[in-house]
């Protein structure tokens, strides 16, 4: 190999120790992959039902990123983000989805990219149908997710939201 | 054979290293002649260690932050090493990324300083960094203070972390969490407390999505939360950030009392504004809410914004409800009555809203206070959700929306940390003058806006008594650490108060028979108080509580040594004005069973008004019985905090 080939060999090495080495899940990365991400489907294992969790402990020496700064959600692409956000934060979109309002739910909408002008429509259309989305007590954010977008499917306002 | 790395780097090095090592001297030089090594920019994001006098070291603990062997305690040679690392094209063993786009603060301000020149110096692309940079974004930055938590004692004194917002297009709830924190693994309390202390545990910081941190805080751990978005314009956040990409994996020491989360956030906070010199304020101890002051003082906060937890929204919603609908909502949550039922379908459209709501408040705040999964609880949770999104026909939007009334003050602004009293009084005929200075943080007795309503941390509470008639100077307490926990009980809060104390303390003893003398000696005993009740809120002005305790007395004035024994005691806080008296009726019993036996009973009570921010005067008085005799006191203190 000549000199220059050698430095493009060794900076790809390096990338690909890169990619393989990343920060939090490894392994499960989704289709359109972004280095670290691999949250997708691991994280809701065993979860099902309009959540409740178990409790964590209860000093400050738990740190959620264990070592150093995470490469992790922020390289997810958008289903996976979604998918990551909605499990961690299953309860409390449920209870906004009831109410119609809340936090969770506007932060829920702009993953979704739902305009300003359509979120109040957004917001009743999800409690309408509050008992379609989550259909029993086990519903999974996976599921809820995928009854959600047959629901903005069928919809002629917002079906230019659903995610294939 | 040379590997294919060595080989690279050699045959390079003719072409184009004699002239790196030109321009680089060039830079060494510049560099030298301004002084940057002892720059308090330089020193910021070296984390040097502006405290200790005579020699500099750095608080950075890993062998990767410095680019110089020396740099941890040489300034100077860091300085010239990283100008030197950043000629380096290619990531050093064992890391990802060339020390350009390890250290990218100091690169970015090396550059504005010295203007480096692209040509000489190329500027390689970050990818690992731009694509970590684009993916956190960061234009804003707040400053979160989740309040003392008494059941942890890493949250005995609140914590601090920051939330990284991206402007106005990216909700909050979507924004990352920064924080520092020392790596405890499976440490039980016992040596959480000693390593804590010693700087044994090593602390990172750490980014992660701000839910998380916020369901922790919030949710599990019923914390009000108050944030304060700092007054840094774009660059600034930029520049921290750019330094929190140089902080990846690297450990500081965390000390409990001293270099723990607060410091080290205040540390990230001062690269933006070295010279601001936060951390000086702080010279031996450091509580999460006196660096919020610091940076109020400074600054640095424009305004404070209170979050409820979930716990404070459930307290707030019940007690607003009439009594026959705050029966209906806790038997919702109960399963007693169903949701679809025809006592609920009764309700009023708005009324029906608010009464399935609380329910659920109830029902979700009542599984999170238990461990494991529940079928029961989630069917029933589902059946109250999916009645509360029908009366959505009817009733728009939340009306339980922004219910929680904001606290009159921020935690800021209440009473400081420390507190020095004064007081003259009088104890079995005794006159007395006495002395007190208490290290941290709050009690009953103290101005109560600004802290948290059920409870009590007491750290170092230390009276020295002057007694005039017998020239008489004596260390009447030095309590080492006293909590109390009075959760008010009620249909949805059914919480144990606890208390625990122990340190030095003085208890008058009878001396056998001595003519002269008057019947008790106040003698110093180490003393151990813990104990379990409950507590009660009586129309909003009233605390009151009830305690089954035990109390362990060791001290040499004691017969056999030692005195333990069961005992009770009750009382009830009343609140006048607002927050500018307070009064306490209290009384006790103490069976000392074992080795020096007595009964103590005792009653009394104890008056404070607020005089301003800063002042109390304090009035208490006592009637103790004891083996069958009695003894008064009497006092009246002025204290000031600070």
């Amino acid at each position: 190999m000549n000199r220059s080939s050698r430095s493009v060999a060794r900076v790809l090495a390096i990338l690909l120790v890169v990619v393989g080495v990343s920060f939090g899940a490894v392994g499960t990365a989704t289709a359109d992959d972004d280095i670290g991400c691999g949250v997708g489907t691991m994280v809701f294992e065993g979860k099902s039902g309009v959540g409740f969790k178990i409790l964590g402990s209860f000093t400050n020496g738990i740190t959620f990123q264990s070592i150093s700064i995470t490469f992790g959600l922020v390289n997810c692409g958008k289903s996976d983000t979604i998918t990551a956000f909605t499990g961690a934060n299953f309860d409390q979109l449920a209870a906004n989805m009831a109410t119609g309002e809340g936090e969770t739910l506007a932060a829920f909408a702009s993953l979704y990219d739902v305009a300003p002008a359509d979120q109040a429509v957004f917001n009743s259309l999800v409690q309408d149908n509050f008992a379609v989305l989550f259909p029993s007590a086990t519903t999974t954010a996976g599921e809820m997710l995928t009854n959600l977008q047959q629901l903005l499917r069928e919809d002629a306002r917002f079906r230019v939201y659903a995610r294939s | 054979m040379l590997s294919v790395h060595d080989d690279a780097r050699a045959s390079d090095r003719p072409r184009i290293a004699i002239a790196a090592t030109v321009y680089q001297q060039e830079l060494v030089l510049r560099a030298v002649a301004l002084d940057l090594a002892n720059d308090p920019q330089w020193q910021a994001l070296v984390h040097y260690d502006a405290r200790l006098l005579g020699s500099t070291r750095s608080q950075a603990e890993a062998k990767r932050f410095f680019t110089a062997p020396s740099g941890q305690t040489d300034p100077a040679a860091e300085l010239a090493a990283t100008i030197a690392a950043f000629f380096e094209l290619l990531p050093r063993a064992g890391e990802d990324d060339a020390p350009q786009c390890m250290f990218v603060a100091r690169f970015a301000w090396l550059d504005a300083v010295l203007g480096f020149d692209p040509e000489r110096l190329p500027r390689l692309a970050c990818p690992n960094f731009e694509r970590w940079r684009a993916g956190i974004g960061g234009r804003r930055l707040t400053l979160v203070f989740p309040e003392a938590f008494i059941s942890s004692p890493a949250s005995m004194f609140g914590h601090t972390l920051l939330r990284l917002d991206d402007g106005e297009e990216r909700p909050e709830l979507l924004g990352y969490a920064i924080d520092f924190s020392g790596e405890m693994g499976d440490d039980g309390v016992a040596e959480y407390l000693v390593k804590g202390f010693t700087g044994f545990y090593p602390g990172f910081f750490a980014v992660g999505p701000w839910y998380e941190k916020l369901e922790r805080y919030a949710d599990w751990e019923n914390r009000d939360l108050w944030e304060y978005p700092l007054d840094l314009d774009p660059a600034e956040v930029e520049f921290i950030v750019k330094h929190l990409w140089e902080l990846r994996g690297i450990s500081f020491p965390y000390y409990f009392l001293d270099e723990n989360c607060s410091y080290q956030l205040l540390g990230l906070l001062e690269v933006a504004r070295p010279d601001a010199r936060l951390r000086d304020e702080f010279p031996i101890t450091v509580i999460p809410v006196d660096t919020v002051r610091a940076l109020a003082a400074a600054g640095w906060v424009r305004d404070a914004r209170y979050r409820p937890s979930p716990a404070t929204k459930l307290r707030v919603d019940a007690a607003a409800l009439s009594a026959p609908h705050r029966r209906l909502a806790r038997e919702i949550a109960r399963g007693l009555v169903a949701p679809g039922s025809e006592e609920v379908a009764a309700l009023a459209p708005r009324e029906r809203a608010i009464v399935l709501s609380v329910a659920y408040e109830a029902l979700r705040f009542d599984f999170l206070s238990r461990t494991g999964d529940d079928a029961e609880a989630r069917r029933r949770s589902r059946s109250i959700l999916v009645a509360r999104s029908q009366v959505g026909r009817e009733v728009k939007g939340d009306p339980l929306a922004g219910s929680v009334p904001v606290p009159r003050l921020p935690p800021e602004q209440g009473h400081g940390t420390a507190r020095v009293s004064l007081t003259g009084g009088w104890r079995d005929g005794d006159g007395y003058l006495e002395a007190g200075f208490r290290g941290a943080l709050h009690d009953f007795m103290d101005p109560q806006d600004g802290h948290p309503r059920s409870s009590q941390v007491q750290v170092l509470d230390t009276r020295v008594r002057f007694i005039p008639e017998s020239t008489h100077v004596r260390l009447e307490q030095l309590t080492v650490l006293d909590i109390v926990s009075l959760p008010p009980q009620s249909e949805f809060f059914r919480r144990v108060a606890w208390k625990a104390s122990t340190g030095l303390s003085t208890r008058l003893v009878r001396e056998s028979p001595r003519p002269a003398h008057r019947g008790f000696d106040p003698e110093p005993v180490f003393r151990t108080n813990g104990g379990a009740g409950l507590a009660f809120e009586l129309g909003g002005r009233a605390l009151a509580y009830g305690f089954g305790d035990a109390t362990l007395d060791a001290g040499r004035a004691l017969e056999n040594d030692v005195s333990f024994g069961p005992g009770a005691t009750a009382g009830v806080y009343v609140d006048l004005f607002a927050d500018v008296a307070r009064t306490h009726f209290f009384g006790g019993i103490t069976r000392f069973a074992v080795g020096d036996r007595t009964t103590w009973i005792r009653g009394g009570i104890e008056q404070r008004v607020s005089v301003g921010r800063r002042t109390a005067l304090q009035f208490r008085g006592q009637v103790n019985r004891q083996d069958g005799d009695e003894w008064y006191e009497a006092g009246m203190a002025a204290s000031f905090y600070f």
